[in-house]
């Protein structure tokens, strides 16, 4: 491995309460790469983010960010080594889409949130990497659906984090705004971030990522790039789905195709 | 954007004007030249203005000037704590008086008159018996309005007005069997000016300053907490020791204001709604807005509480409910409509 691995995963136990959603995992993202997290609803996921983001302190095992223990940092100090992209974030409605991404920048602030000359340049390069720059003074309530994602995401660069996590950053958005956000996600990690995702859309998955990592009931089932990770096998454990696997002719990533099982028969 | 820091000055400029409207309206007019000729003399700045009769002076002085400054005083401190109120609990309907945090510190308050505290710790024994009566409130409130991660709105409002009201009931019971007339009973519950002076003045202004003080330092986290809970956690914030401070501003804020005024409802909740409409919710500039439009509203509507039917004087808490009560309700319709659209 030439690449520091910026986010480690080391036989990690998690959960609420009695309820183990996450068991013994173990990964790694490095710099430079974009890993999915991938597996059925309930399959660990969300666990997993909220993990390697200090939201959920894990029963046994050791995660690291940047080469440290996130549940030893203040959460002031996690915020500038791991930056989050919500699946979902409180309507901030009456806030300008600047403004939302200067939020961002709360880990280097000083109480009164002032902002300097150095804080409004990275929102700027933030939204321009998120393509919102002309957005800045609009308020969030006049955005569209894929607007407010990309705002989101420019909030989470302007963290200026060395590890990105986004959970289902993509949920409700037309294929373009999709792509796009995904294009953006790759140029940051070929910036030298390291980037895990989580994915419901596998076909979109393995267009982004260069590792794919799939969960089932909270335990990593298996961990490799997609055109060895995606087969039908690998499918039918995970998920309990009939697909086929075919290769993408322009890209040579796997694609997935979906059969119902009604159309079984006509198959066979 | 321009328009946006130009309200501060156009708010500060609409404060001096309340002010000296404040200052010259009553059974004497006073112009504001006088005023200022006055308050120039008063400075040292000045010789005796030799055409004012002193009477106008003692006017000033004594009766309207700390009365219209104590107004200030009183609408900054429950406009910044509904503002706090409001980005910590996510709704725009949270307000001192309506979580039952200022009837929480009434109840304080008279506790330590009727027990003789009023004259321990140099008279700060009422606002501080005030905070602690509105911080418990503060907690209880926020414990029993949470369910699950979230806030919920509706249980949260409802956990306020049944707190106030109870609290409110036992104010009136204590003040009734401890022979008190019903107009303390009054003061206490509609809120009032009338008859303070000086040394209330001075009594609160610390604690008013120190509240503001710390809501200053609490805007970078605010504004991470309107993006909810867990986002701010993702940004640095340290959840739980923050709600626990912010919790205690409101209170400290609503506790010295409401140890000099009674409870006096609806400034904290108009005062940032409206100003987040023009400014944006952004608390940079909403803050210190709040702080000034707080006072402004205040100013008005002490005015308007001694002036509409002289000699007698209104409580300040039926005028600030009579424009606040439809205000509350026209939000309460349009909070339900919007939630209606979003689900």
């Amino acid at each position: 491995m030439n690449e520091p691995d910026l986010l480690t995963f080391e036989r990690v136990t998690a959960g609420y309460g009695a309820r183990v959603a996450l068991e013994d995992a173990s990964f790694t993202v490095g710099a430079g790469e974009v890993v999915g997290l991938i597996g059925p609803n309930g399959s660990g996921k969300t666990t997993a983010v909220r993990v390697a983001s200090r939201a959920l302190r894990p029963s046994a095992g050791q995660v690291t960010v940047a080469g440290r223990d996130p549940y030893a940092l203040r959460a002031r100090e996690v915020a500038r080594l791991v930056a989050v992209v919500p699946q979902e974030m409180s309507p901030a409605l009456e806030f300008t889409a600047q403004e939302v991404v200067l939020i961002g920048r709360s880990p280097y602030l000083s109480p009164f949130a002032g902002g300097t000359l150095h804080d409004f340049r990275r929102v700027r390069e933030a939204m321009e990497s998120a393509g919102v720059a002309e957005l800045a003074d609009r308020p969030l309530g006049e955005l569209s659906g894929g607007e407010k994602r990309r705002v989101i995401l420019a909030q989470a660069l302007a963290q200026d984090a060395p590890v990105l996590v986004l959970d289902e950053p993509t949920t409700h958005l037309d294929p373009k705004h999709v792509l796009d956000i995904m294009e953006t996600v790759r140029r940051l990690a070929g910036a030298g971030r390291a980037v895990l995702a989580v994915f419901h859309d596998l076909n979109l998955a393995s267009a982004t990522c260069d590792r794919l990592i799939a969960l089932r009931d909270g335990t990593v089932v298996a961990n490799g790039p997609p055109d060895e990770l995606l087969t039908s096998a690998l499918l039918r454990l995970v998920y309990g789905v009939d697909a086929e696997i075919q290769v993408n002719p322009a890209t040579g990533r796997p694609a997935v195709l979906y059969t119902l099982g009604d159309e079984k028969v006509k198959r066979s | 954007m321009t328009t946006r820091r130009g309200a501060i000055a156009v708010l500060a400029v609409l404060l001096v004007v309340a002010v000296l409207l404040a200052l010259g309206l009553g059974t004497v007019w006073i112009p504001p030249r006088t005023i200022l000729r006055l308050m120039a003399w008063k400075a040292g700045l000045a010789g005796a203005p030799a055409d004012v009769p002193p009477s106008t002076a003692v006017i000033l002085f004594e009766l309207r000037l700390p009365r219209v400054l104590l107004a200030v005083v009183v609408g900054a401190a429950l406009g910044t704590a509904g503002a706090i109120f409001q980005a910590l609990f996510r709704n725009p309907m949270a307000d001192p008086a309506i979580l039952g945090v200022s009837s929480g510190a009434a109840l304080g308050a008279v506790a330590a008159i009727l027990l003789g505290g009023g004259v321990l710790a140099g008279g700060l024994m009422v606002p501080a018996a005030g905070f602690v009566g509105a911080l418990a409130v503060a907690f209880l409130v926020y414990r029993l309005g949470r369910i699950g991660p979230a806030v919920q709105v509706g249980t949260l409002l409802l956990a306020g007005i049944a707190v106030a009201a109870v609290i409110s009931a036992i104010i009136s019971l204590v003040l009734s069997f401890s022979g008190e007339q019903i107009r303390s009973i009054y003061f206490w519950l509609l809120g009032g000016l009338g008859g303070r002076g000086w040394d209330d003045l001075t009594g609160i202004v610390p604690l008013v300053v120190v509240g503001i003080v710390l809501a200053l330092v609490e805007i970078r986290d605010l504004n991470a907490m309107a993006l909810g809970e867990e986002r701010a956690a993702q940004l640095g914030v340290e959840i739980e020791r923050f709600k626990r401070l912010a919790l205690a501003t409101g209170a400290l804020l609503a506790a010295a204001a409401v140890s000099v005024a009674g409870v006096i409802g609806f400034v904290g909740l108009m005062t940032p709604h409206i100003l987040r409409l023009v400014l944006g919710a952004d608390h940079r500039r909403l803050l210190p807005a709040t702080i000034l439009g707080g006072a402004v509203f205040m100013v008005l509507a002490d005015l308007a509480a001694r002036s509409l039917v002289p000699p007698e004087e209104i409580p300040v808490g039926a005028v600030t409910a009579l424009l606040g009560g439809p205000f509350f309700l026209y939000l309460l319709r349009h909070e339900r409509k919007a939630a209606g659209e979003r689900a």
